[in-house]
């Protein structure tokens, strides 16, 4: 359940990194907006994503001990 | 010297002990698996350097969308047709397979080119990390000519950011591994994610309407960067099957290969050849034109997406050069005896430090990647050879295996032959592995049909008396 919580939100934060320099060449937000919503999603994808691969590892470390 | 020869490869032997035995079908992976390895793998630090070197060089869009597609077409096909088939059905690395066919000895000598080759490649890595640094620092990166380094900053910046590369990699390669797999779908999006942020820079609407025009005229022009050399489609072609000569011709994917359920899982190379060297290429290309044709991977990253885009380009460098520390590390590991692992990899991350203070192997990257290939093809003809044509002619296979020998001297003759004819071969660096693996195939299999004559000729005597 956590696994696919952290999936889909790291999967997000990718899609907002992906998402915001379209909104800028549309207009939506300045350059410089299109900056930040790229670093603080940027951010957002490292933290759940390595989250998600550390949870990954300690129940595949759990499976082998059992 | 035969005796320590006997022990170098004994101890390389043991090294590689744990992939001796083929892969059993249990431990196979699946297709998917292949399709995120190798995805992953090819969206790099190099990525920002090639295509803007393509812009740099002066492509037209045309040859470079054609070069690009047939080019990464081929490489794919060589996975699937060459490198696959021979590692699902040996199930073996190519250390072990080559060892059968050429002797310990070339594997020795095989294994410590391949460290060097690996230690400059992540020197340049270690090189467009220090771009982005550079930034920072203030730091003047060099010129599109320096072959030596242009500045004592520069010096400073590349042995820092080595030195710590170096110290992160023997601290824990794992764990920057696993960072890695986190890293390279970021680096992917913030290809896509800076070239579309640059091109309103050059002019692009919205709408996307101009978007073919604008690249016409502003981005792959054409028209080559002063002093840069002109290249057209078959140079774009040539080094986007080439890119990765050593892996598919040259074999050293059998390692991968090995655990793959069939050949054809080649095909999953497309993910790799289409995400990071299509797309990603075509990216950088937008973001050097976008910046005003500079040579400076940091500096389009930044602008381009600004700290994120600067730490991306950092970060790129770093992950794809830990693999390559490692890899650098265990092949020289043949000539450090009882070395642990920590104290190989240091060694390795010191040659690769002072190797990186070099610009001309970042400013030289294209030229590097064809020297690098080249070198190893000729031991892809080799096994090619053994494998699929020495039974078609019915020459005795593994004859340096069977015979016990620590050196197949044809294969030595026909690697430093290969390479001799290849340096003297007055077509571009770009076009020489061609012939030369034409050469060393049909040069290695004549060899062995020489021999084969000569070895039967007194046994047909023998039986006549």
């Amino acid at each position: 359940m956590r696994k696919i919580a952290l999936s889909s939100l790291s999967g997000i934060s990718l899609l907002c990194c992906l998402a915001s320099p379209f909104l800028f060449l549309w207009g939506q937000v300045s350059e410089k907006n299109y900056k930040w919503i790229f670093l603080l999603a940027s951010f957002f994808w490292f933290f759940f994503a390595s989250l998600r691969v550390l949870i990954q590892k300690r129940n595949q470390r759990s499976d082998g001990n059992h | 010297m035969a005796t320590s020869l006997s022990q170098i490869t004994d101890r390389m032997d043991n090294l590689y002990e744990f992939d001796r035995e083929p892969v059993s079908l249990d431990k196979l992976q699946t297709g998917a698996r292949f399709a995120g390895l190798f995805a992953g793998e090819h969206v790099a630090a190099t990525e920002f350097v090639i295509g803007a070197f393509f812009v740099l060089h002066g492509v037209s869009l045309h040859d470079l969308l054609l070069g690009l597609m047939l080019g990464n077409l081929l490489a794919v096909l060589s996975w699937t047709f060459i490198c696959a088939p021979i590692a699902t059905q040996t199930r073996l690395t190519l250390y072990w397979y080559l060892r059968k066919m050429a002797g310990p000895g070339l594997n020795v000598i095989y294994n410590l080119a391949n460290a060097i080759l690996y230690c400059i490649l992540a020197g340049a890595m270690i090189g467009v990390s220090a771009t982005a640094l550079g930034l920072v620092f203030g730091i003047d990166i060099p010129s599109l000519d320096d072959v030596f380094p242009s500045s004592l900053g520069w010096v400073c910046l590349t042995l820092a950011i080595g030195i710590l590369f170096t110290v992160l990699a023997v601290l824990g390669f794992e764990k920057l591994s696993r960072f890695a797999q986190v890293c390279s779908p970021w680096i992917f999006v913030l290809f896509i994610a800076g070239a579309l942020a640059l091109l309103p820079r050059l002019g692009v609407h919205a709408n996307f309407d101009n978007f073919f025009a604008v690249a016409k005229t502003k981005i792959w022009s054409g028209v080559a960067a002063e002093g840069q050399e002109k290249f057209r489609m078959a140079h774009v072609l040539f080094f986007a099957w080439f890119c990765n000569l050593a892996m598919h011709i040259g074999l050293s994917d059998m390692a991968l290969f090995r655990y793959a359920k069939k050949w054809t899982y080649g095909l999953y190379s497309a993910f790799g050849m289409y995400g990071g060297h299509f797309l990603a290429w075509i990216c950088s290309g937008i973001m050097v034109a976008a910046i005003g044709r500079e040579m400076h991977p940091g500096l389009m990253a930044f602008e381009a997406a600004g700290l994120a885009g600067a730490a991306g380009v950092f970060i790129a460098g770093w992950t794809t050069a830990n693999p390559t520390l490692y890899r650098a590390g265990l092949a020289l590991q043949v000539i450090t005896p009882n070395w642990p692992r920590w104290k190989v990899t240091l060694t390795a991350g010191l040659l690769t430090t002072i190797l990186s203070c070099f610009p001309v192997f970042f400013v030289k990257l294209l030229d590097y990647v064809a020297i690098y290939g080249l070198v190893l093809m000729p031991i892809g003809a080799i096994v090619l050879a053994e494998h699929w044509f020495f039974p078609l002619f019915k020459i005795e296979q593994f004859q340096a295996e069977k015979n016990k020998k620590l050196f197949n001297g044809r294969a030595l003759i026909v690697w430093i032959g290969t390479l001799a004819v290849c340096s003297f071969l007055p077509l571009h660096l770009f076009f020489r592995w061609l012939p030369g693996y034409c050469l060393a195939l049909i040069a290695y299999i004549l060899l062995h049909v020489i021999r084969k004559k000569e070895g039967a000729k007194p046994r047909d005597s023998k039986e006549v008396i």
